[in-house]
């Protein structure tokens, strides 16, 4: 009887062990306090990813146990698509930027039927990109790139005026001495919506994996609140330990960390801001969202 | 006649019916309903935009084909005639031949205007067949008629329209139907990997973006269709035509 504790107890433990919480994450903002977590603990598992499309929405159909930082949005059509998911939390409230190289382009309506590029086409930075310049009346012409492609063009100079997030803008900027940012879309958000956070991106998972794993979670948002408080308080530091993750410099890390806006909101307030951004996805195209703003059980609490 | 005609409709039937019962099993997300996806059709019809899609996606195609047939067309012929051209030329044909239709997607990508793209990638898919066919069929030419026609003294235009024509004829219309049924799924994915802005690939990639699922379906069977409706359009051609000469 007591061998078969024992087994048992090793057998949990070992389960544990090799369980662990696996997040997955794209090289990106999002990505630094996961960093910085998964240093201080080695049960978090970080699979770094670069394209939503082929890596990570294929995958979300098909598997259960898995905690994704994704676009908001997509999460609200896999719900409205009878998915059930979790928004765990949001993990920043802007990382967009508009950049010019151009000494005659300061202004939103200085671009005025200029050509803009924009990364990854139905993308959410393409989505508020359009949305701005309609409420503006501004009429752009805007040319697609994924956003490494769009730093090499500003950098070399052969583009002068793009969307772009953090830290792509920042990195931009460093090497593009002309290089300035003339939008910060939170601002714009602001002006327009009346809050100034853009809920973009945020932890996501099925269901049934918050509720089998409900303890494992709640200690998760836990910890990741905390390093996104630590690398706030510690660019320096944050921007050294992601450098070889994320495969930037870490003066640039460094650099644009303040510009990622990192926080980490949830239950209620996030359900608040999310209603808010959901609702005016809706009014620009109903397939953005899949259709109707989710309710608040998509919310994680 | 009839009675193959009813077999494919029972055939089509229970197609749908297995698809219908494996949609219930899954997730929309994975698997629509047939009834999502007509759905899914019906209201990109009401939108319209459907026809500026289609249109501009056949028009892509179409313009892919002509322009290939202006330039491989006599490099055939000239290829069948001139054993040393053939003999030259031959390798590079068969190189473009071979590469994956990929390849020339992503390099024209680097290469090209985003609006260019699918019909340079249909040119390039389609040329070496037509390129091919072509030097073939002139290279069949019986020489016995050849000689025939030299010692009865025929003119050139004579010897061009009773022996060249009938013989390279044939290979024509083979190639030309090799080429029609590829050239659209050729163009789809060309435009899916390009974004030129509209078409039925543009719209797929959408459907993509989006996670719908049905759209992504209903466009493919637009494609089946289209595909469908000119081959059976060729063949009524080719019929009439083979009909008239009888």
């Amino acid at each position: 009887m007591k061998k078969i504790f024992y087994i048992v107890v090793i057998f949990l433990f070992s389960f544990n062990f090799i369980m662990g919480l696996q997040i997955s994450a794209p090289k990106g903002p999002p990505s630094v306090p996961l960093i910085k977590m998964i240093q201080d603990n080695p049960n978090y598992k970080l699979n770094l990813y670069t394209d939503i499309l082929t890596e990570v929405i294929p995958k979300f159909i098909k598997e259960e146990d898995n905690i994704f930082i994704m676009p908001t949005n997509v999460a609200a059509k896999f719900y409205n698509k009878g998915l059930n998911v979790k928004i765990l939390n949001i993990t920043s409230s802007g990382i967009l930027y508009i950049l010019s190289s151009n000494s005659k382009i300061n202004d939103l309506n200085s671009i005025k039927n200029k050509e803009i590029y924009v990364p990854a086409p139905g993308s959410s930075p393409d989505i508020l990109t359009r949305y701005i310049f309609n409420k503006k009346n501004i009429d752009i012409k805007i040319k697609y790139g994924s956003s490494p492609e769009i730093t090499k063009l500003f950098i070399s100079g052969r583009i002068d005026l793009c969307v772009l997030p953090e830290p792509f803008a920042t990195k931009a900027i460093n090497k593009n001495k002309k290089g300035k940012r003339i939008l910060n879309f939170k601002t714009e958000w602001k002006n327009i919506t009346g809050s100034s956070n853009i809920p973009q991106v945020g932890l996501v998972t099925k269901k049934i994996y918050a509720q089998n794993n409900r303890k494992e979670i709640i200690k998760m948002l836990k910890d990741y609140k905390n390093a996104v408080k630590w690398v706030n308080k510690n660019p320096q530091k944050a921007a050294i330990l992601a450098e070889k993750k994320l495969g930037i410099n870490s003066e640039i890390i460094k650099k644009s960390i303040p510009k990622m806006n990192l926080i980490s909101v949830e239950k209620n307030s996030a359900y608040k801001v999310l209603k808010n951004y959901f609702s005016i996805l809706n009014t620009v195209n109903k397939k953005l969202i899949g259709g109707k703003i989710p309710d608040e059980k998509i919310i994680f609490k | 006649m009839k009675k193959s005609f009813l077999n494919k409709i029972i055939g089509l039937f229970f197609l749908l019916i297995l698809w219908y019962l494996l949609s219930k099993t899954f997730n929309p997300i994975i698997l629509p309903s047939p009834f999502e996806v007509a759905n899914s059709m019906i209201n990109s019809f009401k939108n319209l935009n459907i026809f500026s899609n289609l249109g501009i996606t056949v028009f892509r195609a179409f313009l892919g084909l002509i322009f290939s047939f202006i330039i491989g067309f006599p490099l055939g012929v000239f290829m069948g005639i001139n054993k040393t051209f053939y003999e030259t030329i031959r390798p590079l044909v068969t190189f473009i031949q071979s590469m994956p239709v990929i390849s020339w997607v992503l390099l024209a990508l680097i290469w090209l205007d985003n609006k260019l793209i699918p019909l340079f990638v249909v040119v390039a898919a389609v040329i070496p067949i037509i390129i091919l066919n072509i030097a073939e069929g002139i290279k069949r030419v019986d020489e016995k008629l050849l000689q025939m026609a030299d010692i009865y003294n025929f003119s050139k235009i004579k010897i061009l329209k009773n022996i060249y024509i009938p013989s390279v004829a044939g290979y024509f219309e083979s190639s030309l139907k090799i080429v029609l049924g590829n050239s659209f799924k050729v163009v789809v994915m060309a435009e899916v990997l390009s974004h030129p802005g509209m078409g039925i690939g543009e719209q797929m990639s959408w459907a993509r973006i989006n996670i719908e699922t049905a759209d992504l379906l209903a466009w493919s069977i637009i494609v089946v269709l289209i595909t469908f409706f000119f081959m059976e359009l060729m063949n009524l051609f080719f019929r009439s035509k083979s009909d008239k000469s009888k």
